[in-house]
């Protein structure tokens, strides 16, 4: 628990995001992908936590979360996770101009930044401050940022990433081209609202181990909702750059 | 007294930490799953007749043995032995390649051996050819760093009140047993072995050539590769640390290849 809680989603959130983008990658895409990374997506998810306090990579430290406004909106601190998403996939456009080393880099860092953006503890907004309790399992605590980044582990014990892909990639081509309308921005927006509302699932300081399951269920849904909304929309960004 | 009893339980806790098994189960396991992707029709066949499973279900079985009475002299199995040349030449029983080629043997002379002594001695194949590929598992004479020793590395972070690096103690053998795969989380030993083929496919032919004995010196150069400008309590960076990736990913594919040719070989 204590290497997941130390990252965003912790590496099994990310893994399982790039896990189920990768099942949604055209063969073309795919083989973009393996091409520049020599890795699968998952094996490479969590490379922007390992590599952020290595020059020159410091400086991506601060990609990791997003701010939104009072009407939900991407906050152009330039430090957003999305605006640099936005800013990738535009350089994307002309990948074959940029070295193999380059690609991979832009690669690893959108399908982290991809993750981030939809994990609940990444996302602030004004007023959220007070409205992020921390919570308590088996008696240790887990303040308002690690719940969020440790929730794929505790939420489902002992499930791997095939688990997560098996358990909830389970929509229909429709819905999944229903979750991937719009902009990186829109989907910001979308999970900015959202996320106004996690710090009324669980009382502050509540012990994870007693509590209701119904609230513990309102957790898990969440939690699923954004890692597969995330390797959804991760995965029809990496479709449209490699087409 | 209680100081020389803390002393004394440091050392143990120490020198139990630094005779650690090779490969954590994700390890072995990676190993078995691609060797077995990897293995002939008639290889394939044999492994399920014999085992009753994969090898990946046989993967463990060789450590369990180390803990019981009877059978803990097998705990020097699980080392390789190279000359100051780094060649392996060995020839007492204490040595992984020693008893790869005598399991090799068993296999290969089925008809002589028990049902029961040719599963053991399979399952001791696939524990072995993987601990003849994790670098801390290999001994090269005048080298007393191979034994093991401490080091730390930076995590990336600094303290908050003295602005500091912070650095934490690691064994070598805890970073070679499989530390690296907290850098991937949530994988099965089936996927974790697809990336490794596909990270390593270019050296699959060349890695899968050539005798244990050649595979263990082969493992002796990068072994010493890995313990160049490196000592007790050296203090590496965190590139440093995020770069034993590599060698670790070259380590899983040539073991899981090489069980695989070497099964092939057998069962031909």
């Amino acid at each position: 628990m204590s290497i997941q809680s130390a990252m965003a989603w912790g590496g099994l959130g990310h893994s399982a995001i790039a896990y189920i983008a990768e099942q949604h990658l055209t063969d073309e895409a795919k083989a973009k992908c393996h091409h520049y990374l020599k890795h699968s997506l998952a094996y490479d998810s969590s490379w922007m936590d390992h590599w952020r306090n290595v020059e020159p990579f410091c400086e991506t430290s601060y990609w990791h979360c997003m701010k939104g406004d009072r009407d939900n909106k991407v906050i152009d601190d330039g430090r957003s996770a999305p605006l640099h998403i936005v800013r990738i996939c535009k350089e994307m456009k002309n990948y074959k101009r940029l070295s193999d080393e380059q690609i991979a880099i832009n690669l690893k860092l959108l399908i982290h930044m991809a993750g981030d953006m939809h994990c609940p503890s990444h996302v602030s907004y004004p007023g959220q401050g007070f409205k992020r309790p921390s919570l308590y399992i088996k008696g240790r605590k887990y303040n308002s940022h690690a719940v969020w980044d440790a929730s794929p582990a505790y939420l489902h014990p002992g499930w791997t990433i095939v688990d997560y892909q098996r358990n909830l990639d389970n929509k229909s081509a429709k819905q999944i081209k229903q979750i991937c309308k719009g902009t990186p921005c829109d989907w910001a927006e979308e999970c900015i609202l959202k996320m106004r509302v996690t710090g009324y699932i669980f009382d502050r300081n509540a012990e994870f181990t007693k509590m209701d399951e119904a609230t513990i269920e309102k957790m898990r849904r969440l939690n699923d909702e954004q890692i597969l909304n995330a390797g959804y929309r991760l995965a029809s960004l990496l479709n449209k750059m490699f087409k | 007294m209680k100081r020389f009893i803390k002393y004394i339980a440091i050392v143990a806790l120490t020198a139990l930490a630094l005779e650690a098994a090779a490969w954590n189960k994700m390890g072995h396991e990676t190993i078995a799953a691609l060797a077995e992707q990897n293995l002939s029709p008639e290889a394939k066949a044999e492994v399920t007749k014999l085992l009753g499973g994969n090898l990946k279900s046989g993967a463990m079985w060789l450590n369990t043995l180390r803990k019981e009475e009877a059978t803990k002299h097998t705990a020097s199995w699980h080392h390789t032995h190279l000359d100051a040349a780094g060649r392996s030449t060995t020839t007492t029983e204490g040595d992984a390649v020693v008893q790869i080629e005598r399991c090799a043997n068993i296999l290969r002379n089925a008809s002589t051996h028990s049902r029961n002594e040719q599963v053991e001695a399979l399952k001791t194949i696939v524990h072995l050819v993987a601990d003849l590929h994790c670098i801390h598992h290999i001994r090269i004479e005048g080298e007393p760093l191979t034994d093991g020793f401490r080091f730390k590395y930076e995590t990336g972070k600094k303290d908050k009140k003295s602005g500091e690096k912070i650095a934490v103690g690691i064994n070598w053998s805890t970073i070679w047993g499989g530390r690296m795969f907290g850098h991937h989380v949530g994988f099965t030993p089936e996927l974790m072995a697809d990336d490794m083929a596909l990270c390593r496919a270019e050296h699959k032919e060349a890695w899968s050539q050539g005798t244990p004995r050649e595979w263990a010196a082969d493992m002796g150069v990068a072994t010493r590769k890995q313990l160049e400008g490196m000592k007790p309590g050296i203090v590496i960076t965190r590139k440093q640390f995020n770069l034993l990736d590599a060698p670790h990913e070259d380590c899983l594919a040539k073991a899981g290849w090489r069980l695989a040719a070497l099964l092939n070989n057998i069962y031909k």
